[in-house]
């Protein structure tokens, strides 16, 4: 996050701005500054990163299986994943549950790993790694 | 299959009316992107409170995603063929079928799949556009507008991206563009584009679309530290301004776009009127950047004096009062043009 925030969200990208020019004249410019932009933007990551947090927390408590960190780093809820993995909201929410997700199917767990771009065993091991967003390209 | 074909990438401010005006350049006529929002009628506001994004009432300023697209060539009596699908794999198989003919596809994609684009912006949003123009091995080649160079991305990526689950989920939606027979009447266009944006902002009797919107927004947002505590207040009133001034409004919630729409409207329609409309709508949008810095100031917790939520909701009442003259103003000149 601290290159973004040098460079600002677009992180050096110029974008296209329609900014005054002369009294009542618009005009195409190319700008990389977005600083009122950023302010809010970052609002919104922050609150991403408090719910993440949460979430690792949680995890770590022994409360919640590894896939409540990977649901929510990757902004979704189990509604919004359950329709990614082609299966029933309360399914998915039993899979949060530590238990229920130590035993899962492969196939199950094949799904998940895949979706958030990671591999099957880094995921059955319990491993925090980065969200879909993070890679890049 | 590897196929390039020869297609003018051009960076606009938006997604969608950019993607418009390129695909319409392709069909040879030369449109830019203020043309292709204003005709496609693409402004517009409304607050829905009834429906979240991330749990935040949806603010929009523009019309809903797909409609600048369709407006845009019925206006212009251009054909447009757009197709949804079930599955990935016809979808991705029309896709290089057209490709392999030599015609560009746009597509309607999510945002969080596309590796090419900066961390910041990946949120799910499913209403973003984009050209394909080519593939290469595994990679599609992609006019993106938001870009100001193309761009490619791997299939496995793009499938995701199409299929998308969620609000607003593009199920796979294509489109291309045909020109038809016809040539197309700018000019009509341009009036037709101009009466709807106009009627939907002054016109219409319902209390959250239009600047009856803006001002019912306004005096809800008044309140909203009251209403909702400072903190919730501070996370929806960032909402608003992003969706007013992040990526692809071109500033002041596309009311600049729409401003230089009318000032080349002008020219085109030899109406020295609409200049004047277009110099209210610049400083309307001027009036909603005032509404955003003040916004920024106040959520980044460096409120100067004066700033607070009873000023902003004073500005934008402005902002309404402003937008309400000029789009009758602009009314008035379109029932003249007939």
């Amino acid at each position: 996050m601290d290159e973004a925030k040098i460079n600002g969200i677009s992180e050096g990208l110029p974008l296209i701005q329609y900014a005054v020019e002369g009294p009542g004249l618009c005009r195409r410019i190319e700008s990389a500054d977005t600083g009122t932009v950023d302010v809010v933007n970052r609002q919104a990551w922050e609150v991403i990163e408090r719910q993440v947090f949460l979430a690792r927390a949680q995890v770590l408590a022994g409360k919640a299986s590894v896939l409540l960190y990977y649901m929510t780093a990757n902004q979704m809820d189990p509604a919004l994943l359950a329709k990614f993995m082609g299966i029933a909201r309360w399914r998915v929410k039993r899979h949060l549950k530590p238990r229920v997700f130590s035993k899962l199917r492969p196939q199950l767990l094949a799904g998940y790993a895949a979706l958030f771009k990671i591999r099957e065993d880094e995921l059955r091991q319990g491993l925090f790694l980065s969200a879909v967003y993070e890679k890049g390209q | 299959m590897d196929c390039v074909i020869d297609f003018q990438h051009k960076q606009s401010a938006h997604c969608e009316s950019g993607v418009a005006a390129t695909l319409v350049n392709h069909q040879g006529l030369a449109l830019s992107e203020p043309m292709a929002f204003g005709i496609g009628g693409g402004l517009f506001f409304g607050y829905f409170p009834f429906l979240k994004l991330n749990g935040l009432p949806l603010t929009t300023y523009r019309c809903a995603p797909g409609n600048i697209l369709k407006r845009l060539t019925a206006n212009l009596g251009f054909a447009i063929k757009r197709q949804t699908f079930r599955k990935p794999q016809p979808a991705m198989e029309v896709l290089d079928d057209y490709l392999s003919q030599g015609i560009p596809v746009g597509l309607q994609t999510s945002v969080f799949w596309l590796p090419y684009f900066p961390k910041a912006y990946r949120f799910h949003f499913n209403g973003h556009n984009l050209v394909v123009y080519g593939k290469e091995g595994n990679n599609y080649l992609i006019s993106d507008p938001v870009f100001p160079m193309t761009v490619t991305c791997p299939a496995e990526d793009l499938i995701r991206a199409r299929f998308a689950p969620g609000a607003l989920a593009p199920k796979g939606a294509m489109y291309v563009l045909d020109r038809g027979a016809h040539e197309p009447d700018l000019e009509a266009g341009i009036v037709d584009g101009l009466r709807f944006v106009a009627k939907y902002m002054v016109k219409k009797p319902f209390f959250l679309i239009g600047v009856r919107g803006i001002r019912f927004l306004a005096k809800r947002l008044g309140k909203w530290p009251q209403r909702l505590g400072q903190e919730n207040a501070d996370l929806h009133l960032g909402h608003v301004v992003r969706m007013q001034e992040e990526i692809g409004t071109g500033g002041g919630g596309f009311r600049f776009l729409f401003g230089d729409f009318l000032r080349e409207s002008s020219g085109i329609l030899d109406v020295p009127e609409l200049l004047a409309c277009a110099a209210e709508f610049t400083q309307a949008g001027d009036r909603w950047r005032d509404f955003a810095i003040m916004a920024a100031r106040i959520c980044k917790g460096r409120a100067l004096a004066g700033d607070n939520y009873e000023a902003m909701s004073a500005i934008m009442l402005d902002c309404a009062g402003r937008e309400e003259r000029a789009f009758t103003n602009l009314l008035g000149v379109v029932e003249k043009l007939g």
